[in-house]
């Protein structure tokens, strides 16, 4: 409809004017605000013709209407949800004519100027959400009840991490990704446009985010400082369980700083990747840069004994170097670099690997020392076993009931294919994969590289951890403390997560998948 | 907002996202499978087996009873004490393992504590438990004593709750004790319990059917052993262990036990005396006995008093450890076997039924036929000499048969020859196993066909070549008296469920025809001859007609291998009950008497007569009394007492007895006392001491009883009248050849005048 509606556009502007007043009525907000913004800019009309053009000839020709259809309020009867839409339409239609670098628009049109979310994105993970709580509330019933005397203690907290998860989702959702970019001053003057907005106060439009200078001014760099004060402070003042350091309790909140660690190191490594892209050929400061950061999320994670986590975090800047165009053989040097760095740490601190080899020889024999070493790989492949097929269906977990250690975190996985049988955990595998498939769709279909690196980052970090937590749990990987995405008990990361899926689907507003 | 992606990133992204995807998700799918689909059978009994707690509720071991219903095995309550190794492991062990020294450190210190006390309470070495707990994963629950009573399950109830200790670290399991509520009584036959089920006689034989089926509570348990909310319980009920019903009558076991217990001290007998009695016609046996056998509530304790004399005997003598526990190990081989079927002997005299049969069947010989005897018999330049040397001169079969001449019955064996011998030893049974649901049956030792040599046959003839079983001679007399039927002996009528509903009853068995029913009728008029020759030998008992054949056998091979210096002897008596129409037969067997008697006749026959006195009127066999013998009946005495002398002396006549009277017969003074009181019984023709006028206890005149013992019946009558007593004679006292060998109350004790003093007779030859 783009070219052919624009013709009509300007006609329908002109009646709209007169008929303004009544329209507010029964209005969706931003129409509201938008209705105004038309009677001010109404005189510069003709003006702005070029710009719908110039929108329209950006835009990919199969671009969906540009106002989704399924407004979060639209759910009354049909007769009510047609003027919706037939008024979201016409305020769109008036929006776009305004957005142009003369008048720039406000951040209400920001919000609502993009592509639909990807529905199936978006699907599975309510799907995986929804799936991870129930198994969730099977596998911690034990527990809650024999040490909480509740046996829906977890799961009510999970729930809370899951409401905040999705209130998350849907800002970064409606959020442009590039809000991270952007100096922060200009996001809260955008915020504060937008709550005058909201509040009916008129203001002079504002530039759309844009990323200036160095970036060192933007949210990325602030939010990966703060995880790094937050990664070295566990390190020293974290809450030791078996000589590591990996959790911190800050203001009543028990969470694993390395989960904001990771999102804010793809932002960071997005960001370089797409800012620096130029000067990746060269080892400095190109590809230093990467380096650098990197190396800070590595040694913060050694240091806090968090091994799993320095594989994930290898991964990631790996797969986002890899497809940022950084060459191979810098990537070989990297590994070369870390190869040298590992053999220093073994023989400067031997004993703290000692672990590792203990795992990796329970790999090998599960069932070799199953009162220690390989007690929980024992326990775990004695829960997917006894499910078979089909399981003893949901809910009626046996290994639950203290066999299985840590049975809503680290092997709730266990616990699907126990109650749910082979069946169930193919399902959360076909689930992971889907959602894979989805994030690199958008990745690869991203406008612009910092959209598709963080795609990518967050798709490869997600499916990751859940394929090493899979992997885990039925002994194809050595033991790891990796728990799985959007099932593990866990507040603070459920709500990490849904926040990450949050600005995939964000970026999937842009992407062309 | 440059950076456009350029195709070759795509391509990236696009191969990050194969490889991550479809390579991951592969391989981790692959284990999956592995582990959910193809290992799943053995990760679900992994499971179980950790969920579940199986609690095993074991089974009752069946009852046995004997043929009316009187318990001869039963079960008590006992408890086995469980020690939870594991549990004591777990427990200090925290989950976390964060601090191991330490856990370990508390762990030693705990299991030390309880370890040392149970052993205490339990009485057993503290190491074995120490052991089992450090060996957890093996022994989860230790069983650290069996069968141990109420009181000590109590002491270890109140040393963990006294403890604040968890009861899953040790408990209490319910099990049971066997219990024989006779003691020693069968205690060969029933045989006994030990820790692996049935040892030794019908425990062992029958096991399996006594053994019921262990039932178990298979729960779900959590780890921490508490029981699951949405956990399921399976009950597999127990199944009792059948109960068996013996053939065994307790009465007539306890009769033949006694009597058995009697000659055994009587005569010293060496090497225990064995006792059985058979239905003749069915093969059931009604009592099996072995004395001096042992208790079987405690098997291990060496019963007979030398053995357990000699044991101790051993330590003393400094024996080293093991010796002393050969010995016992085989004192208790020995007094656990049931001598009945486990051991052999020489039959001796006995087996001349056998021989006789076979040639009346072959019709070698006859009635009228007869037999000179010299005293010694020339075989092949073998003398072989008859028990009287002085011989027997001529003798027709029967007259062969009462003197048990053994020239006579080696012409008899030489009539028919080593093929007929042969043939009938066989056919009697005496080569194979009687077949006795008893376990232990030894195996015949004989001569066969092609080792008979003219001696062999000869000696064998009378019994004194092959060896035998008691329970084989037993059976082949029942053939030769119930009309030539060779029976399979049993012990086990029938075999009931808990319900009482018959799994198994046992029928008569006929293995075979071996002798004709007119042969049969034959040998059993010459065993009743046997017995009654002379006016009665030892087993004669009045009333009855009672068949019989005694033996006494020379322990040659004993002798011969040096076992023991001197030759010793079996003594031997089997008897039929009634001799016209058996119902019973009865073999007893005294090995190696040692008090000076030797002969069968005068050694077992005595207690086949005591059991027969006892035991035929129990198995409701009445006596029934010729004109003679009824002359002979005791009478009781009248009450006289208060009648003048006249009517009193009518009413002593009138019940057959005399009066004697002490003190002036006059009109008018009446009888103020007598002796033997009114009521008590005593032989026809004895007197009455009768008192006349007032009567005090002192004037009851008192004498002192003379020592008849050696005597024949007219002598020790005569000497025991002359005292002023009354005799009562027993035994073979229509011989003129017994003897007086007990008298009752002992010679020498001061009696009042006129009691009736028991004399036992007995004829100390082969005769019989």
């Amino acid at each position: 409809m783009a070219m052919a509606d624009n013709g009509r556009l300007n006609d329908v502007l002109v009646k709209k004017k007169s008929k303004a007043p009544s329209m507010t009525v029964n209005k969706p907000e931003a129409g509201e605000g938008q209705q105004r913004e038309v009677k001010s800019s109404a005189p510069v009309k003709e003006k702005y013709d070029h710009i719908i053009r110039y929108d329209a000839g950006t835009r990919p020709a199969t671009e969906k209407k540009p106002v989704p259809k399924a407004a979060p309020h639209s759910s009354g009867s049909a007769s009510a949800d047609e003027f919706i839409e037939k008024a979201s339409e016409k305020a769109t239609s008036i929006v776009r004519v305004l957005k142009a670098p003369d008048a720039p628009p406000t951040c209400c049109t920001y919000f609502k100027r993009r592509g639909k979310v990807d529905i199936p994105l978006l699907l599975t993970i309510i799907i995986l959400a929804v799936f991870g709580l129930v198994i969730m509330s099977s596998a911690s019933y034990a527990q809650s009840l024999f040490e909480n005397r509740d046996s829906y203690d977890s799961i009510k907290q999970q729930i809370y991490g899951m409401l905040i998860g999705f209130g998350a989702m849907l800002f970064f959702a409606f959020m442009d990704y590039k809000i991270f970019i952007t100096p922060v001053i200009q996001v809260f003057r955008h915020f504060g446009r937008f709550l005058k907005d909201c509040v009916g106060l008129k203001k002079k439009p504002l530039d759309e985010f844009k990323v200036k200078g160095n970036g060192l001014n933007a949210a990325h760099i602030l939010f990966f400082i703060f995880a790094m004060f937050l990664m070295i402070l566990t390190c020293v003042a974290g809450e030791e369980v078996a000589g590591a350091r990996r959790w911190i309790t800050l203001f009543g909140v028990r969470f694993q700083p390395s989960e904001l660690m990771k999102i804010s190191l793809i932002l960071v490594m997005a960001y370089m990747l797409q800012r620096y892209y130029e000067s990746r050929k060269k080892y400095a400061p190109g590809f230093a840069r990467y380096v650098f950061v990197f190396a800070l999320c590595a040694i913060t994670c050694v240091a806090q004994r968090h091994f799993s986590a320095v594989i994930i975090v290898t991964v990631i800047c790996y797969a986002m170097m890899f497809a940022g165009d950084v060459s191979l053989r810098k990537l070989f040097g990297l590994t070369v670099l870390i190869v040298v760095a590992a053999i220093a740490f073994v023989i400067l601190f031997p004993d703290k690997i000692s672990y590792i080899v203990e795992r990796i020889d329970g790999w090998f024999a599960p069932f070799g020392d199953t009162t220690d070493t390989t007690y929980q790989t024992s326990q775990s492949l004695i829960t997917i076993g006894s499910g078979g097929l089909f399981g003893r269906g949901l809910g009626n977990s046996i290994m639950k009931y203290y066999y299985l250690p840590e049975a809503q975190n680290d092997f709730v996985f266990s616990i699907v294919c126990e109650e749910l049988g082979l069946v169930g955990g193919i399902t959360v595998i076909l689930l992971f994969v889907f959602f894979g498939y989805r994030g690199y769709k958008i990745s690869k279909g991203a406008t612009d590289t910092f959209g598709s690196l963080l795609a990518l980052g967050i798709t490869v970090q997600l499916v990751l951890q859940a394929f090493f937590n899979i992997g885990v749990a039925c002994n194809a990987l050595p033991n790891t403390g990796i728990s799985l995405p959007f099932f593990s008990y866990g507040r603070t990361a459920l709500t990490i997560q849904l926040a990450e899926a949050g600005i995939l689907l964000s970026i999937s507003r842009n992407s062309e998948t | 907002m440059h950076g456009k992606l350029t195709e070759e990133m795509k391509r990236k992204i696009a191969a990050i996202g194969f490889f991550l995807l479809v390579v991951m998700s592969i391989y981790v799918a692959g284990f999956l499978f592995y582990w959910s689909v193809i290992q799943h059978d053995s990760m679900l009994t992994e499971a179980e087996n950790q969920q579940q707690r199986e609690i095993t509720i074991l089974a009752d071991r069946g009852n046995i009873y004997d043929r009316n219903g009187k318990v001869l095995a039963q079960n008590t309550p006992a408890w086995d004490i469980i020690l939870c190794a594991g549990e004591i492991r777990r427990i200090n062990f925290d989950e976390e393992g964060k601090d191991e020294e330490r856990d370990e450190e508390n762990y030693r210190t705990e299991r030390d504590f309880i370890c040392r006390n149970i052993a205490d309470i339990l009485g057993i070495d503290m190491q074995t438990l120490v052991e089992a707990c450090d060996n957890y994963a093996n022994q989860w629950d230790f069983v650290a004593k069996k069968q141990v009573d109420r009181e000590t399950v109590s002491k270890i109830e109140k040393f963990m709750s006294d403890n604040r200790l968890s009861h899953v670290m040790c408990y209490a399991r319910e099990n049971s004790i066997r219990y024989y509520p006779n003691g020693t009584l069968a205690a060969n036959v029933l045989g006994f319990v030990n820790a692996n089920g049935g040892a030794y006689g019908i425990e062992s034989y029958y096991d399996k059917y006594l053994t019921g089926v262990n039932g178990k509570l298979v729960t779900t348990k959590d780890q921490q052993g508490d029981d699951m909310p949405y956990g399921y319980e399976m009950l597999y009920e127990a199944k009792q262990g059948n109960n068996l019903v013996l053939t065994i009558d307790e009465t007539l076991q306890y009769y033949l036990e006694k009597n058995l217990e009697t000659t055994v001290s009587q005569h010293k007998i060496e090497n225990r005396s064995t006792g059985i009695i058979m239905n003749a016609k069915t093969g059931a046996i009604l009592a099996m006995a072995t004395y001096p056998g042992f208790n079987p509530n405690d098997p291990t304790y060496i019963f007979f008093e030398k053995d357990r004399y000699a044991l101790a005997q051993m330590s003393d003598d400094k024996k080293t450890e093991e010796e002393i526990d050969k010995a016992r190990q085989e004192l208790w081989g020995r007094q656990w076997q049931n001598k009945a079927v486990g051991e052999l002997y020489i039959p001796g005299s006995v087996f001349k039924i056998f021989t006789c049969a076979a040639a009346l069947e072959e019709e070698k010989v006859s009635l009228d036929s007869s037999f000179l005897c010299t005293g010694v018999a020339e075989v092949a330049g073998t003398h072989i000499k008859c028990w009287s040397s002085a011989g027997h001169g001529t003798s027709n079969l029967t007259e062969a048969m009462i003197h048990s001449c053994n020239p006579a019955f080696i012409q008899i064996g030489q009539l028919l020859g080593q093929d007929k011998f042969t043939k009938y030893f066989e056919a009697f049974g005496f080569t194979e196993k009687t077949g006795i649901d008893l376990p232990g049956e030894a195996d015949s030792l004989y001569v066969p066909l092609s080792n008979m040599g003219i001696v062999e046959l000869s000696s064998s003839a009378f019994g004194q070549t092959n060896k035998v079983t008691p329970i084989q001679m037993a059976t082949a007399v029942c053939a030769a008296v119930n009309g030539g039927k060779l029976l399979t002996p049993y012990i086990v009528d029938k075999i009931v469920d808990g319900n009482g509903n018959v799994v198994e009853a046992t029928e008569t068995v006929v293995r075979r025809q071996v002798i004709s029913e007119e042969t049969s009728a034959t040998m059993r008029k010459i065993l009743e001859d046997v017995v009654n020759y002379n006016g009665g030998s030892n087993a004669y008992i009045s009333g009855y007609r009672i068949g019989g054949k005694s033996g006494t056998s020379e322990k040659i091979d004993d002798f011969n291998s040096g076992k023991h210096e001197e030759l010793r002897y079996v003594a031997t008596f089997c008897a039929v009950v009634p001799a016209n129409d058996p119902e019973y037969v009865m073999l007893v067997v005294a090995d190696e008497p040692t008090s000076g008697y030797i002969y069968g006749s005068a050694i077992a026959a005595p207690v086949v007569s005591a059991v027969f006195k006892e035991g035929l009127e129990y198995l409701n066999i009445f006596p029934q009394y010729t004109e003679e013998e009824l002359k002979n009946q005791d009478v009781s005495v009248p009450y006289v007492t208060g009648y003048n002398s006249i009517r009193a002396e009518a009413m002593l006549t009138a019940a057959g007895l005399q009066a004697e009277f002490v003190g002036d017969v006059d009109e008018n003074s009446v009888v103020g006392g007598q002796y033997p009181q009114a009521g008590t019984f005593m032989p026809k023709g004895g007197k009455v001491v009768i008192y006349m006028g007032e009567m005090t206890l002192e004037k009851y005149e008192l004498r002192e009883i003379p020592d008849v013992r050696g005597m024949t019946v007219a002598e020790a009558n005569k000497a025991i009248t002359e005292a002023g007593f009354n005799i009562k004679l027993q035994g073979a006292f229509g011989s003129n050849e017994a003897k007086a060998i007990y008298q009752s109350p002992s010679p020498g004790t001061i009696q009042y005048r006129g009691e009736v003093i028991k004399v036992d007779f007995l004829v100390n030859d082969e005769t019989g």
